[in-house]
């Protein structure tokens, strides 16, 4: 999946683009796990599936990388794959994710960052002229 | 920005009211020339903003180690009054009551030295960190209550420390007015397993060495002495005030709406100090806080343990004794002088910023009184940090000044630059044994990413805002 790290003074930045909105939130997804830890050793092993929901686009991205930041730290997990589905109904923004992957071991794992919480500080979500493309801080 | 800057002396600039429409304060800038030329505009624009929220004392302050944050710079402090301004999550940031604790011991660096690197792996295996890493403290839904409520001091009724220890905390180790029940289900959850972890990033537990005395008679009051070796803890309130800060942007978002606040940047969302939502904010703020004093009381403890551990001593022996625990992320109702001379209650967000009250203030412990606050600085893994005590910042910067040495480098530069150098040989070289969790913490966290924190020190006291006591090199470093 299409990501790459964005410099930011102390922080993380990503930034994730697709073809359409579900390839760029999926590959945001697997960017975050690529701060945690080199995702090249994570298996497929389990999955965890997710919905977030907000009123916003911007606070959908938000929400969807706390979603994750909380599920690593209280479940010690890590995803290697990500696959997420856009959609916006009655006012709300909604996504929907299968995440593909395992429980950290740290006989397995490299460890990385872990991201205090996601940010609005520049955050842009959007159509870009070929896709769609999310950028986003997190605090670290 | 930067062509806005006048310099008002040589230890401060001012960006003047009116460089920017709706700036109600100017900002003030503590940089010699060397810092201007390492300003970031970003910092200019973020202080900027903050000078156009409603209720604003005096100045928006920037510290001699700002970098660019978000909404606020990291390294600032502003003030609002109670009635007219605003409290802002932004203006505390994501880790509430991030800080500092410095412990002292009876043993030589000397004998530290001797044991080679030896305490350095006992205290990676004594002290959780990184990605992964589990506390050996279990906390009970009816444990995480006391602990949001009594902060350091349950930690201490747990063995971690003792009684003494909590008059030598900012605010005794403990916010009054924090509510547990004001913390969301997910805060909650998040709060269980890490009381006692360290975190990832740029927290730390070193072990220095005192290495100068910079002032005897505040040294002698803080217990420093040139040769001993001491302990530095810096670390936060973990997951649960991520959350407490993550949970609550939307509603201050939510709140400026509702109250008129016209905000420059999102991450200043903000609510009038008096509103439900910023005594919600505050309730769950503080009990976060008390947490954060809690971990690094835990997190002291352990590593005194560790390095007692490794060198076959027994506490005895060790002889740990803490100096002082500060705070650098935080809100605060602190009375300040108006002008006229009255005295006038306000609410003061250090965000990456140290209280430093002056010799006499009631809130310095007493055995301190004479000597002034002490504020602690950390420097680099490989160069010295420092501790100071407060003076004259009252009637300038709320009683603050700067929290560390500052970002010089973001974490990719810093990592791109330190791609096939050896940086924990490099800092073998210069005496320093250091362990990371994770492999990428030592490149993005090598001295050079950083300001010399020796030149911001240097700034804060040529300001009048605090002395500087003593400078510490670190020996052993760990990070998560």
């Amino acid at each position: 999946m299409p990501f790459e790290r964005i410099d930011s003074s102390g922080d993380a930045g990503l930034r994730a683009w697709g073809p359409d909105v579900h390839a760029a939130f999926s590959a945001l997804g697997e960017g975050f796990y690529s701060l945690l830890t080199d995702t090249a050793l994570v298996a497929p092993a389990g999955g965890l599936s997710l919905t977030v929901k907000a009123p916003t686009l911007e606070s959908l991205v938000v929400k969807f990388l706390n979603e994750l930041i909380h599920r690593a730290e209280e479940e010690r997990f890590l995803g290697a794959s990500c696959d997420a589905r856009y959609s916006f109904s009655g006012g709300e923004y909604r996504l929907s994710a299968v995440i593909l992957g395992e429980k950290f071991s740290s006989k397995k794992h490299t460890r990385g960052l872990m991201p205090k919480a996601a940010t609005y500080h520049e955050l842009q979500a959007g159509p870009v002229p070929d896709g769609w493309e999310i950028r986003v801080i997190l605090d670290a | 920005m930067k062509e806005k800057l006048r310099r008002l002396d040589d230890w401060r600039l001012e960006l003047p009211a009116g460089s920017r429409p709706g700036m109600a304060v100017p900002a003030v800038i503590y940089a010699d020339a060397q810092i201007e030329g390492t300003l970031d505009d970003k910092v200019l624009e973020q202080a900027a903003n903050t000078a156009c929220l409603p209720g604003i004392r005096r100045a928006a302050l920037v510290m001699p180690d700002a970098h660019a944050g978000y909404g606020f710079p990291i390294g600032g402090v502003a003030a609002f009054g109670l009635r007219d301004g605003v409290v802002s999550p932004g203006g505390v940031g994501y880790d509430i009551n991030c800080g500092l604790r410095l412990l002292t011991t009876a043993l030589s660096a000397d004998r530290v030295r001797a044991a080679g690197g030896a305490v350095a792996a006992a205290l990676f295996a004594g002290v959780p960190a990184g990605v992964g890493s589990e506390s050996s403290i279990r906390l009970s839904k009816a444990d995480e209550k006391a602990v949001a409520e009594k902060g350091a001091r349950w930690a201490v009724e747990h063995g971690m420390g003792d009684a003494g220890d909590l008059e030598r905390c900012e605010s005794g180790g403990r916010l009054e007015g924090a509510e547990h029940g004001a913390l969301t289900r997910r805060a909650l959850e998040r709060g269980r397993r890490q009381l006692g972890t360290l975190g990832s990033g740029n927290h730390f537990v070193e072990i220095q060495e005192v290495e100068e005395i910079l002032d005897p008679s505040a040294a002698a009051a803080f217990g420093l002495a040139k040769g001993m070796a001491a302990v530095m803890v810096h670390s936060g309130s973990r997951g649960l005030g991520h959350q407490v800060c993550a949970d609550s942007i939307d509603e201050m978002l939510a709140a400026a709406r509702r109250y008129g606040i016209a905000l420059p940047d999102r991450e200043l969302a903000c609510a009038p100090c008096s509103s439900p939502e910023a005594e919600r904010y505050l309730a769950a703020m503080r009990a976060a806080a008390n947490y954060a004093w809690a971990n690094r009381q835990a997190l002291g403890w352990s590593a005194g343990e560790a390095i007692a551990a490794a060198l076959k001593l027994s506490p005895r022996e060790l002889g740990l004794s803490l100096v002082y625990d500060v705070a650098h992320n935080i809100a605060k109702v602190e009375e300040h002088a108006a002008p006229g001379g009255r005295a006038e209650k306000l609410m003061v967000h250090r965000k990456g910023a140290t209280r430093a009250f002056p010799p006499g203030h009631p809130e310095v412990p007493a055995e301190y009184r004479t000597a002034g606050q002490p504020v602690i600085i950390p420097g680099d893994m490989g160069r010295p940090s420092f501790v100071l005590a407060g003076s004259g910042a009252m009637g300038e910067t709320f009683g603050s000044v700067c929290h560390g040495a500052g970002r010089l480098m973001s974490r990719g530069e810093a990592s791109r630059r330190a791609r096939g150098r050896d940086i924990t040989r490099e800092l073998a070289a210069r005496g320093v044994s250091v362990m990371a969790a994770a492999r990428g913490t030592l490149g993005e966290e090598m001295p050079e990413a950083y300001k010399d924190a020796g030149q911001v020190v240097r700034v804060v006291e040529g300001a009048g805002l605090a002395r500087i006591v003593a400078r510490l090199r670190p020996l052993c470093v760990v990070k998560g």
